[in-house]
């Protein structure tokens, strides 16, 4: 079933968590040092919106955002004689970023704190989806329970329509939880490579990841709910 | 250690969302119970399987580095966790006579009729022991607990230790 | 123990989700959380839903990178090509 395998892919995987360059990493190292515009193209395209998401959680418009993952690449292309593998070429390129962010976040003197940008303790579902917490029999449990999406047709699932939704509920998080899900989730990057690069403690990384996922999974249920039968 | 396993269709592991590979394959992270906390677990499909490696229990719930499936107990079906179902409602009508006007056990009376189909079966099981405990304390919700196991057992015929 | 006090909610079991998930609960809440799943419907589906949500944003299509900053970064990319500081022979 294509939506077991849809589903199998998302648990941890147990490869190092924090990987060195592959090969295919140091192929493409070569290929942008031989000057090879595709290869930079390809690269820019793979990692773009991921950078800027990154980026928004140190600087505060989306333009500035934008400016610096354009001197980011720049950054890349300076840097690459000094590339020697000891980590993953996108953590490499992150890294960039996270200090570029971070430089510019300085200078504008403006840069939001990262405790405004972790979204505040909404829980993370309504709470008028459960009974009360002193009703007599079951306190605290489900008044109108989720459905099973098992239920729903596969096309449904992998439809283009509903990736657009769950992009859409991603990009309308707070900053920090926003490149939390799109670090783990999107790009599927560990825990420790997420909390690496952003310094910030595993503890406050699996808060941020806790929110942006039930704030999505919650826009994909409203979603869904509107399509089923 | 052979122990007990109950599982989804199609031997899904509850909660992991994956399968069991066939009988005889090994899968990391073995889970399984003692015949004593079969009704905690209650699931669509009963196993006999095989856990190896640092198998400890931890309440209800035996752990070990893997597990394999053995063979699959058929005599539970949609009919006996149907059985099973009807039977914890008549108990939860039983129990809450025995204890009249408490207010939970009122709801809990009022769930009792709507126990009736395989689905129902862990969470008939689980309502049981709710209204055991508000007419009796916990020690009462531990002996219903028991009076279930005893009905699993005598309708599956199963082994207290289970054997291959 | 099921039935002793410690026993979870619902309202309790989806802020455990993700915990439970990295496989960050100890042992004892790992199997709290599983006994309440067990014999909850509703839990069982959200904890699917969740898994579903996390596989689907692993497969969201690439972004389109804004026209105008594409040829920017072409025109740069060309620019570091012809003269690229110091890049090795």
């Amino acid at each position: 079933m294509y939506l077991d395998t849809l589903v199998l892919h998302a648990m941890p995987s147990t490869e190092a968590q924090h990987p060195i360059a592959t090969p295919e990493d140091m192929r493409l190292v070569d290929a942008l040092r031989a000057g090879d515009e595709q290869v930079f193209r390809d690269l820019v395209e793979r990692y773009n919106a991921s950078l800027i998401r990154v980026a928004l959680m140190y600087v505060r418009t989306r333009a500035v955002a934008e400016e610096v993952v354009q001197d980011t690449w720049i950054g890349v292309l300076r840097s690459l004689p000094r590339f020697e593998g000891r980590s993953s070429l996108r953590t490499w390129i992150f890294r960039i970023l996270a200090n570029q962010a971070r430089t510019r976040a300085r200078k504008e003197a403006r840069s939001v704190p990262f405790s405004s940008l972790a979204g505040g303790d909404a829980p993370a579902v309504d709470p008028d989806r459960f009974l009360p917490v002193d009703h007599s029999a079951y306190p605290g449990h489900w008044a109108t329970p989720p459905r099973s999406w098992g239920g729903l047709p596969e096309e449904e699932l992998l439809a283009r329509e509903t990736r657009e939704h769950t992009l859409a509920a991603i990009d309308a998080l707070p900053a920090s939880q926003r490149t939390v899900i799109s670090l783990r989730d999107v790009e599927g990057w560990s825990s420790d490579e997420v909390c690496d690069l952003l310094e910030i403690s595993e503890g406050n990384q699996r808060v941020l990841l806790h929110r942006a996922r039930s704030k999505v999974r919650e826009a994909l249920e409203d979603y869904l709910n509107g399509r089923a039968a | 250690m052979i122990a007990y396993t109950f599982t989804g269709p199609g031997a899904r592991r509850p909660f992991r969302g994956d399968r069991w590979p066939p009988p005889g394959e090994w899968a990391a992270a073995g889970r399984g119970s003692r015949v004593d906390h079969l009704p905690v677990w209650i699931a669509t499909e009963l196993w006999l399987v095989e856990l190896e490696g640092s198998v400890h229990e931890v309440a209800t719930q035996l752990r070990a580095d893997r597990g394999r499936l053995v063979r699959r107990i058929d005599a539970w079906d949609d009919a006996a966790a149907g059985e099973f179902a009807r039977w914890c409602g008549r108990r939860i009508l039983e129990l809450s006579r025995a204890a009249d006007g408490d207010e939970r056990l009122n709801a809990f009376r009022a769930d009792a009729e709507t126990f009736a189909a395989a689905a129902d079966a862990n969470v008939a099981g689980w309502v049981a022991t709710r209204a055991a405990a508000a007419a009796d304390g916990e020690d009462g919700a531990a002996r219903e607990r028991a009076r279930q196991t005893g009905w699993l057992q005598e309708r599956l015929h199963l082994d207290p230790v289970p054997r291959v | 123990m099921s039935g002793s006090p410690e026993m979870l909610s619902c309202r309790e079991v989806v802020e455990l989700v993700t915990e439970y998930l990295e496989g960050a609960l100890s042992e004892a809440e790992e199997v709290r959380f599983e006994e309440h799943l067990a014999m909850c419907d509703g839990c069982a589906a959200y904890l699917d839903q969740m898994r579903t949500t996390i596989a689907l944003a692993g497969r969201l299509d690439p972004e389109a990178v804004d026209l105008e900053a594409c040829d920017r970064l072409m025109h740069a990319f060309r620019g570091w090509k012809a003269d690229p500081e110091g890049r090795a022979e």
